[in-house]
């Protein structure tokens, strides 16, 4: 049997106790959010703009030959509406600019929090990020160095413990269950949003207690369906566990994270201001 | 500014370059009528001289 057959199964037979998909669902839930959703909404209006643009710029059949009909010339007219075509032209070139500047502006900042929230100086179109540290303090955005700084929390080394473990859930042919790929330790205080804005989340929320209310049946009949399959009983118990760990870990480094971003984001603010008066 | 402060200025900048475009596309209709209309006028006038030449003679 291959791997993604084997997780396939898997999931089939934990179906009733969906902790896997409860988990799945926070990553897909974190990967949708933020400049994804912006992206798309980006898109969707240039390509309107652009076809919308094409298509009044555009002089039909019909119309060309009811010109020709009364003895006009289609060249003449183009000639006439040369100038109109270039006006839209324009105004749809603008608009194109000014949307993808906002979505670049969402890709380069990083200083979006899941879920929406948004710590750290406004970017306009007008003031995009400045490049280099001697215009602005951390020019590649605040996420990061707050996310460092929520490293430092007293729980995080508990935190980093539960998030390795879960990772380390494999099948039996040795590949995460769950493979996640962590860099750095901010990218695994990176996770603590996924655990502390989906417990807000209500199908999560549901998920969540699901997993961590496993009865003493359902793990026996865990055990019966796990004989059938290579998982093994104490990954179940185990995730619970972990479940049960984030919950109560996740909400602090979370906070920490919120901290140093409003720390950063102040000392940005400041000197930006700062800077203006001077 | 946040994805939804982000998302409504996208919205802004949509509305207001589709209400342009729309405008410019009022202005290129205009033009091809405005054309046309003047064709038509001058077969008319083309057809009253023709009438008024037949009827003076």
């Amino acid at each position: 049997m291959g791997q993604n057959e084997e997780k396939e199964l898997l999931k089939k037979e934990l179906g009733g106790l969906h902790y896997p998909e409860a988990i799945e669902k926070l990553k897909g839930d974190a990967e949708l959010l933020g400049h994804e959703d912006i992206a798309a909404l980006a898109q969707e209006k240039l390509d309107i703009l652009k076809n919308t643009a094409e298509s009044i710029s555009d002089t039909s059949p019909e119309v060309k030959s009811g010109i020709v009909s009364v003895g006009g010339n289609t060249e003449a007219i183009a000639t006439q509406l040369a100038e109109v075509d270039a006006e839209i032209g324009s105004v749809k070139a603008d608009a194109e600019s000014q949307i993808k500047a906002l979505e670049k502006a969402e890709l380069e900042t990083s200083n979006v929090i899941l879920q929406g929230e948004v710590k750290g100086p406004e970017i306009t179109l007008e003031n995009e990020l400045p490049a280099t540290e001697e215009q602005r303090p951390y020019p590649e955005g605040i996420l990061r160095p707050a996310l460092e700084m929520a490293t430092k929390s007293p729980s995080f080394s508990e935190f980093k413990k539960a998030v390795e473990e879960l990772n380390s859930l494999t099948t039996a042919g040795g590949e995460s269950i769950f493979g996640n790929k962590f860099d750095s330790d901010a990218d695994i205080a990176k996770e603590s949003f996924i655990f502390t804005l989906g417990q807000q989340e209500p199908g999560t929320r549901k998920g969540l207690d699901e997993v961590q209310n496993i009865s003493k049946d359902q793990e026996e009949e865990l055990v019966k369906l796990t004989k059938k399959s290579s998982f093994d009983i104490l990954h179940a118990r185990r995730v619970k566990g972990i479940v049960e760990r984030f919950n109560k870990l996740a909400p602090e480094i979370y906070a920490a994270y919120l901290e140093a971003n409003e720390k950063l984001a102040k000392e940005v603010d400041d000197f930006m201001e700062k800077k203006k008066q001077s | 500014m946040t994805p939804e402060e982000k998302a409504k200025k996208i919205e802004e900048i949509y509305s207001e370059a589709m209400k342009k475009l729309a405008e410019l596309g009022k202005k290129r209709e205009d033009i091809i009528h405005s054309y046309v209309r003047g064709l038509e006028e001058q077969k008319i006038k083309a057809v009253r001289d023709s009438l008024n030449d037949k009827f003076s003679k």
